[in-house]
């Protein structure tokens, strides 16, 4: 996607909303649960950067928002706007840590460095 | 004498007064009577459009550079309070910028753009509804895929800024307000502003678009202080040919139209980088080494096949790292602007992009890997 027009001031990309209604985390990984082209071409260029670009894996909202070239704050409302109608799935990770096995990571982590 | 003299102070005090502001001649408590020469010379414009020229000048250049600041704070706010508040100040910057633009247009003078370019219609569309002042209420329909050309493209802007401008404060705060953009037979495109306002009076909506045709028919009838946008409108819809009209809706409401003629018109020109590489600087694309611009569907090589070696975790520390080892994220910034230097890569490339749905794989053995053993360890 192109950088847009200088014109087009952040805000009226999210019609000035910065609150998600889900935690979006810069480390948030999100994913396309299935992929339906026709909707894509109806979307604006940063939903649909977004949209494409968290088809081929998960990603965080960082990546996306780096990756597409929007601003992290519009990145998480746009995000949270697809995904409340289910078209982009986010993950949440607070529920699943295991601590045994991070403990174990950081230590094989050390011994290779 | 000296109440001659006094007099006539007066009338120059009041005349400079006039003309700095034409209300002052409100606010007249000597009576006209003086001896001023009758045939008081209606002067030409005089200095005046020159400075106001100037001074629009100096807001323009001080809301531009306001504003690339603004963009960069923006960028980095992770704090949805605080990004609201700059929200805010962008917007009434914006605007500033949007009036400064307008008095420059009013003067005649053509707006010298920051940055010309090529627009694609949706952010034309957009680009005009970040200056409104209610644009949340601004929703924008189907519109089709083309762009204005770079030297109309501005003023295309300017005058759907006015239109959504008036459609949003002339209708109910809850409604919305849609645009769209339709090609129309002669190859041109209809841009169309729909509000749901209470409509216009017919005489006034005659007066109106005789006024956006650029041949006001009574000049009188319509205060101009009162219509400063639609003068905007119709000057530079005389300038590019643009046919501006407004239309009452029998359902309620009024449908502002402006055919853009199709000179105006050429396809979205394509990004520069075959991918979406945000920053310009990328390095022009060179196929494999834009992490994100390979298709998923490039061929694998064996290289790059899954790593199950994960369970390495144990092994000599001083091995050099094999190629087809843990996923690696790449150590920069793809925001950066500066053609940043590639991670130095052994002969074979470490972690060719299309190898990142197997590098997630490679990571979930890894992971299952490393619980294993935690077994074994247990029974030990």
């Amino acid at each position: 996607m192109p950088l847009r027009y200088w014109k087009v001031r952040p805000y009226v990309l999210t019609a000035g909303r910065t609150r998600t209604r889900t935690p979006l985390l810069v480390h948030t990984l999100v994913s396309v649960p299935y992929y339906d082209a026709v909707f894509a071409a109806g979307l604006l260029p940063e939903a649909r950067s977004l949209y494409e670009n968290a088809r081929r894996a998960a990603r965080s909202v960082a990546e996306l928002s780096a990756v597409c070239g929007i601003s992290l704050g519009v990145t998480r409302v746009v995000v949270d706007d697809l995904a409340a109608t289910d078209r982009l799935l986010v993950h949440s990770d607070h529920d699943n840590v295991d601590f045994r096995l991070l403990e174990r990571l950081r230590d094989g982590l050390r011994k290779l460095a | 004498m000296r109440s001659t003299d006094i007099t006539r102070r007066t009338t120059w005090r009041q005349r400079a007064a006039r003309w700095l502001d034409p209300t002052v001649a409100r606010w007249d408590v000597a009576p006209p009577e003086t001896p001023e020469p009758p045939p008081r010379e209606e002067p030409g414009p005089g200095p005046w459009p020159a400075i106001c020229d100037q001074f629009a000048l100096r807001i323009l250049a001080a809301a531009y550079q306001m504003g690339s600041h603004l963009e960069a704070v923006e960028a980095d706010e992770q704090d949805p309070e605080r990004l609201e508040r700059l929200y805010r100040i962008d917007h009434a910057n914006t605007r500033i910028r949007r009036h400064a633009e307008n008095l420059q247009v009013l003067l005649g003078r053509r707006v010298e753009d920051a940055d010309p370019q090529t627009v694609p219609l949706v952010d034309v569309v957009r680009a005009a509804a970040s200056a409104v002042e209610h644009y949340p209420r601004i929703r924008v329909g189907h519109v089709v895929e083309l762009a204005v050309v770079e030297f109309a493209a501005d003023d295309v802007i300017r005058v759907l800024t006015e239109l959504l401008d008036n459609a949003t404060r002339f209708s109910p705060p809850t409604a919305a307000v849609t645009v769209s953009a339709f090609v129309t037979e002669d190859g041109g495109v209809l841009l169309r502003v729909e509000d749901a306002g209470v409509g216009l009076h017919p005489d006034h909506l005659t007066q109106l678009n005789a006024l956006l045709s650029g041949r006001p028919a009574t000049p009188v009838a319509l205060d101009p202080a009162a219509h400063l946008g639609l003068a905007v409108v119709a000057h530079l819809a005389v300038a590019h040919q643009l046919r501006v009209a407004l239309t009452t809706r029998p359902a309620g409401g009024t449908t502002a139209t402006v055919a853009v003629p199709g000179g105006l018109l050429c396809e979205i020109p394509a990004p520069a980088a075959p991918a979406p590489a945000p920053p310009a600087a990328w390095p022009p694309a060179r196929p494999g080494t834009d992490p994100w611009s390979t298709p998923m569907a490039a061929p694998h090589d064996g290289a790059h096949g899954p790593t199950v070696r994960l369970t390495t975790i144990d092994g000599p520390a001083g091995d050099p790292p094999p190629t087809t080892g843990l996923p690696r994220r790449v150590p920069e910034s793809v925001r950066d602007q500066a053609p940043a230097p590639r991670p130095p890569v052994g002969t074979a490339p470490g972690s060719p992009p299309e190898a990142w749905p197997d590098e997630t794989a490679a990571f979930a053995a890894g992971v299952s890997d490393a619980r294993t053993p935690t077994d074994e360890e247990g029974r030990q």
